[in-house]
């Protein structure tokens, strides 16, 4: 493999890693905060993207899309957890899987039903058109972009959960939910909020891998298995673990593609097995 | 009493007369035609994929072949069955009895994917029930399982690449790179690309063949950019989504910039995908039996006529299916109604017509014979969309495509 190979690989690698973290953190985080295992989140991530796509064709730009596409579904992430979740938290957890992978199943037939079948493009900014060198290595300056504001958001995220208030009470209530409510705090409302900004997060994911990609009624799959995948390697219901998963899955896609064309699709499943039974409860605890 | 019995009357009267006065209004319209003895029932079986990833194949050429029927004389007696394949070989050939053996239908247009096709292929010619096919573009079914009872009217993924690579060879480059999705059709294809490329003294400077709905073409991208000698023209096959995400990352990482173009096969750069792409896909390459672009008569009425039916432009699935219809109809104009398939069959193999595609007819494996097209996305109007560049003659699929020893016996 030639130096201008190894370079590009890895920062693809990095690229597919950083918007993953985006998907895989909030999903993490509604696991670690809820205990729910969100099937939807790949569903909320693709129904982000079309509603970019559609904005766009209504004469917004990519950034005014990118900010309120993932605002109207977060608003839909607070209805479902208001009027779908709430009434199961008390219940057996695979009831709340099973409502998820319900919604999922609405949510991707709304997408195709409202969008139809056929793959759909959303333009990218000008300015973010076109190639830059890294190293002597052409990379497109779109993909640069996602790896640098999934970095920055997640940055964001990292110090939200470790330097606020709000943090605290999340990093608290992932350990103790009854003693957290026992300090006065409505943790009903915090799983509300979190759902929300985990909706709109994975909104998020979907408008800038959707601009890099395309968009398709099945991407939401890809994204949840990727999102799951990526938790369950860097540790359930963990922020550092969600974004190291990322990572890993992300070079390992890159890799495995490069160094085994006819395995890529098996490579990630191949790390994931393999660090599972070296670190069956993934690979970093605690937040 | 008698009053009011008289008056129910009068306006039973005025009833029946209205009644008899619309009978005979719709009497001169259908008059003719039934004189034209077209009077008996003819009943279609479309087994198609109505969900799933061929969907919309399935749903379009439906309409299509609705519209053939509806714009000949048999529209009043015509019958349609529409059963889903689901995709699935088992699914299809159960369909396709219920069709034949319950219901009794008289032509059967059959399944939309290569392997359910030849599934069913087989179960007609045991049945000796006469199916034109749509897609299921299936080599074998032009070779070694060829059928009297099978027509195939789309093309296959030999006649939508092979014919067309030595243009590629002569007019954009003697260096290609080959990627193809890593299932039969990508790999027969750049089997064929690399056949021919060896034998005009072409070189093949490398190979690739990521899985069917990858996302990420980097990898692979990187492998073209540092392939020695240089590629001048990367060839293949990549469909659908593939399609869109392998253009725009070509053009992300400036190969298009730099002039070296991809060039697909059966069609893949649709109006629809085009759309996808945006303008990465402008300047890039397919091989086809057909555009939507093309000028003459035949075309534009036909696209007309799609529109003003479907209510939906008109695309491949479509016109293929528009073809089926016709096919048929011209056939029954050739029996007289008769529906009886060794008298069907009779016909079409004869049948020489111009259509959307232009001039087509049936070869001896009973696989259509029809252009050519080199098309290349350009902006007309706009509007991405595959233009014809270069005309390839009469192409078709051998009944030897797969190697000898696999030529069709009908």
């Amino acid at each position: 493999m030639s130096f201008e190979v190894f370079v590009t690989n890895l920062l693809y690698g990095l690229t597919i890693g950083s918007a993953l973290i985006l998907v895989a953190s909030s999903l993490s985080l509604i696991f670690g905060v809820m205990g729910v295992v969100n099937f939807a989140h790949g569903s909320l991530a693709m129904l982000g993207a079309y509603l970019a796509y559609t904005l766009i064709l209504l004469k917004f730009n990519f950034w005014w899309a990118l900010i309120l596409s993932p605002l109207v579904v977060g608003l839909l992430g607070l209805l479902i957890e208001l009027f779908t979740l709430r009434p199961l938290y008390a219940r057996n957890p695979l009831l709340q899987f099973f409502l998820t992978y319900g919604v999922a199943m609405i949510i991707a037939n709304v997408v195709l039903y409202a969008w139809g079948g056929d793959a759909l493009g959303i333009d990218k900014p000008g300015s973010l058109q076109g190639p830059v060198n890294i190293l002597g290595v052409y990379y497109p300056k779109f993909r640069l972009f996602v790896f640098f504001f999934s970095a920055a958001l997640a940055l964001g995220l990292w110090l939200f959960i470790t330097k606020t208030t709000w943090g605290v009470i999340l990093r608290a209530g992932i350990h103790n939910r009854e003693l957290v409510e026992a300090f006065g705090i409505n943790m009903s409302r915090v799983f509300t909020l979190v759902f929300a900004l985990g909706s709109a997060l994975a909104a998020v994911a979907g408008v800038i891998l959707g601009a890099m990609r395309n968009l398709n009624p099945v991407m939401d799959l890809d994204l949840v298995i990727g999102g799951l995948i990526a938790v369950v390697i860097g540790g359930l219901g963990s922020f550092r673990g969600a974004v190291l998963g990322a990572l890993i899955l992300g070079l390992s896609e890159s890799f495995g593609a490069q160094l085994m064309p006819g395995f890529s699709k098996f490579t990630v499943y191949i790390v994931m097995v393999a660090i599972l039974l070296w670190r069956p409860e993934g690979l970093v605890r605690g937040v | 009493m008698a009053k009011r019995d008289m008056s129910v009357t009068r306006r039973d009267f005025i009833k029946t007369t209205a009644a008899a006065g619309a009978l005979a209004a719709a009497g001169t319209l259908t008059g003719p035609f039934v004189a034209r003895g077209a009077a008996k029932e003819i009943k279609v079986g479309m087994v198609q994929s109505y969900s799933g990833a061929f969907s919309y194949v399935g749903e379009r050429a439906d309409k299509a072949i609705r519209l053939a029927f509806d714009q000949s004389k048999y529209r009043d007696v015509v019958k349609f069955f529409a059963e889903d394949d689901q995709n699935k070989p088992e699914v299809a050939v159960e369909k396709a009895q219920k069709l034949v053996e319950k219901e009794g239908v008289d032509v059967l247009v059959g399944p939309t994917a290569g392997h359910t096709a030849l599934a069913v292929s087989e179960y007609c010619k045991t049945k000796k029930k006469l199916m034109l096919l749509v897609y299921g573009g299936n080599v074998k079914i032009a070779g070694s399982n060829c059928s009297r009872y099978t027509f195939m009217c789309g093309h296959t993924t030999y006649s939508a690449s092979a014919p067309g690579v030595p243009w590629v060879f002569d007019h954009l480059g003697k260096e290609i790179f080959l990627i193809g999705s890593d299932y039969s059709t990508g790999r027969d294809i750049c089997g064929w690309f690399k056949e021919i490329y060896l034998k005009k003294g072409g070189t093949v400077v490398g190979e690739a063949y990521p899985p069917l709905g990858h996302s990420e073409y980097a990898p692979f991208l990187s492998q073209i950019m540092n392939a020695k000698p240089r590629p001048k023209v990367v060839g293949g096959f990549l469909g659908g989504t593939d399609c869109v995400n392998f253009t725009k990352q070509l053009a992300e990482f400036g190969l298009k910039k730099e002039g070296i173009p991809f060039v697909t096969t059966i069609g893949s750069y649709s109006e629809k995908l085009c759309e996808a792409i945006g303008d990465a896909a402008e300047g890039m390459y397919d091989i086809f039996h057909w555009a939507p672009t093309l000028p003459h008569k035949e075309n534009v009425e036909f696209k007309e006529a799609y529109l003003k039916f479907a209510k939906m432009e008109a695309d491949d699935p479509a016109m293929i299916g528009y073809e089926v219809g016709t096919t048929i109809t011209y056939a029954l104009d050739q029996t007289g109604g008769d529906p009886d398939n060794e008298k069907l069959i009779a016909a079409i193999e004869k049948r020489k017509w111009v259509g959307p595609r232009g001039q087509c007819s049936y070869g001896p494996n009973h696989v259509i014979v029809h252009p050519g097209y080199i098309r290349q996305v350009k902006k007309v109007g706009g509007k991405l969309t595959p233009v014809v560049v270069a005309e390839l003659g009469p192409v078709t699929t051998p009944g030897d495509a797969t190697g000898p020893g696999g030529e069709c016996k009908l």
